[in-house]
């Protein structure tokens, strides 16, 4: 019953969210559910006209997310094979950005407790480590080297198979 | 006494209102311990600010301590995910109660410099996903991330995925090896190392990591075959009547906790026999503390023949299995021993091994059915410096 009535309501409120410098969006209530801060802010009538204010997320971020929960909330229940296919694709389309951007998304969806979203941010940031030396991480992440060269040299000593090892052992099961 | 203080109260009292009024400023401690009227000295402070921050929508909350402070507050509403939940602006100056206190805030505010991703929980978060090799990188390219990646408890949760050992539940982690850090546990886990790295070496093929298993109790059934033997001779008669007799023993001595099962392709060490293959197929346990022990390296502790198992019929299966003999382990055993929901097909000639967390098992189909037999050789390591705890086992299928 209470699912019923739940429902009636998705399918036609819009939950209006203010981001930090000011930009307001809308979301259907069902995509807005997607994020723990809203649905707590929606269960507790806190959401009205003036919008949800959410102060660590900037509109660009904000933006990204309100995309990513209307597709993954239209597509919540019911799955068939190709549908997951198209959101796995989406999914794969959408963290296609730049670090910067990813920072912003994974600050924002642990902000506001989309769990999905950091699921697939953390994957994206992991890969984007994967395979790769020391130098190349600092590069792609702007980490400034603050080892001295003895201790550099100490720790490649200490773990030199780390250097030569590009993958785990292959696994027989 | 009690005139005195009937005489001090009315200008206190006045005093105290006002600081309620206010009620931002830290209170002095008071030297008069029967008055009352006044909040506790110390948490006020606090405890003021959370107060107002409580009631819903538009807060009428008490102005602000002084304009000097809202005048730096940046305009944030809502920080942290705590304070997301409750409206925790000031109503009269729009400045935040609480961001202009926390480091945090004007963290989130002040524009970020090209990498500023030192959050701490993001990162372990991120480290789940990584294998220790690329730990072991990235923690290399500052200090930050060295002393973050050196938790132990990263490297437990890589260690036990790696294994497949990871527990349903956080709380029931299989227990830490003594005196073992998790990082060295993983780097002798992973670093590539097996036991024919050192000895024998040219006769290595190949090797494949199967998974780990937990020896919860010291005792230990190994078989080769499928199935668990009808009978076994007593204990006492020792592991050498027991495999001739059944092809399986139990041996009462293995030293519990987290073990590693790896599968190796061997040549045949002495190979005159025209139907012998040629290449052994070797289930190989060890101790997952095995390869940071002096006696291993130094060659003091060796591999040991408990005995020989002679099938004579023709054998359409080479298959080894190594079981917990503990009271927890019967689920592992029956997914282990109902081998048709893992073993290939049998004109795959692969070799497949299951790992189940009291139980491992490997298979292969021998697709020439012209073969006279299997042979399989049950040898163990003990801890001949130590207490004589077995360390590891190896059993190796030859076919004839």
């Amino acid at each position: 019953m209470a699912a019923a009535t739940d429902d009636a309501g998705d399918s036609n409120e819009m939950i209006r969210v203010v981001s930090s410098d000011g930009e307001h969006f809308e979301m259907p209530e069902a995509a807005a559910n997607l994020s723990l801060v809203l649905r707590h802010m929606i269960e507790d009538d806190c959401a009205d006209a003036a919008g949800i204010p959410l102060a660590v997320v900037a509109a660009k971020p904000l933006a990204k997310i309100v995309d990513y929960c209307t597709k993954h909330a239209a597509k919540s229940s019911g799955l068939t094979i190709e549908e997951a296919e198209e959101l796995k694709r989406f999914d794969a389309e959408f963290i296609e950005v730049d670090t910067d951007m990813l920072y912003d998304l994974l600050v924002a969806a642990d902000f506001m407790g989309v769990e999905g979203l950091s699921k697939l941010a953390v994957q994206r940031t992991a890969d984007l480590i994967k395979g790769k030396t020391p130098e190349q991480n600092r590069e792609t992440f702007g980490i400034v080297n603050d080892f001295t060269p003895e201790e550099e040299e100490e720790i490649c000593k200490e773990n030199e198979w780390a250097f030569q090892i590009t993958k785990p052992p292959s696994r027989l099961c | 006494m009690g005139k005195s203080i009937s005489l001090l109260r009315p200008p206190r009292e006045s005093e105290s209102e006002r600081g309620m009024e206010l009620r931002k400023r830290p209170r002095p401690r008071r030297a008069d311990p029967d008055f009352v009227s006044s909040p506790p000295p110390l948490p006020p402070r606090k405890r003021a600010r959370r107060q107002a921050a409580t009631p819903p929508a538009p807060p009428a909350c008490p102005p602000p301590a002084t304009r000097r402070r809202a005048a730096r507050c940046p305009r944030v509403i809502i920080r942290g995910p705590v304070a997301g939940l409750q409206p925790s602006v000031c109503g009269p100056c729009d400045a935040p109660l609480r961001a202009c206190r926390l480091p945090r805030a004007s963290f989130f505010a002040r524009s970020r410099p090209p990498f500023d991703w030192y959050e701490a929980d993001m990162w372990t978060e991120v480290a789940k996903y990584l294998f220790g090799a690329e730990l072991v990188r990235l923690s290399s390219t500052c200090r930050w991330f060295r002393r973050l990646l050196a938790d132990e408890s990263i490297w437990r949760y890589a260690f036990l995925r790696d294994l497949s050992l990871l527990p349903a539940s956080a709380g029931r982690y299989p227990p830490r090896p003594l005196h073992r850090s998790w990082r060295l546990l993983y780097t002798a886990a992973f670093n590539g190392a097996h036991s024919y790295w050192f000895r024998r070496s040219t006769k290595h093929i190949g090797t494949y990591r199967i998974g780990g298993f937990l020896l919860e109790s010291p005792h230990v059934l190994l078989t080769a075959m499928l199935a668990l033997p009808r009978w076994l001779p007593p204990l006492e008669d020792g592991p050498q009547i027991a495999i001739e007799m059944t092809g399986a023993c139990v041996l009462p001595n293995a030293r519990p906790g987290i073990w590693i099962a790896d599968f190796h392709l061997v040549k045949c060490p002495n190979c005159t026999i025209n139907k012998c293959a040629g290449v052994l197929q070797v289930l190989d346990a060890r101790h997952c503390e095995l390869f940071l022990e002096q006696g291993f390296w130094n060659g003091t502790w060796e591999y040991e023949d408990l005995g020989v198992h002679y099938n004579d019929e023709e054998a359409p299966t080479a298959a080894c299995a190594i079981f917990n003999a503990s009271s927890r382990a019967h689920e592992s055993i029956s997914r282990v021993l109902s081998s048709k929901s893992w073993v290939r097909r049998c004109n795959d000639p692969h070799p497949m091994a299951h790992c189940r967390p009291h139980a491992v098992a490997l298979n292969s189909n021998l697709l020439s059915n012209s073969n006279q037999g299997l042979v399989s050789r049950f040898q163990a390591m003990r801890d001949t410096t130590g207490n004589g705890q077995i360390v590891s086992i190896r059993i190796t299928q030859q076919i004839y």
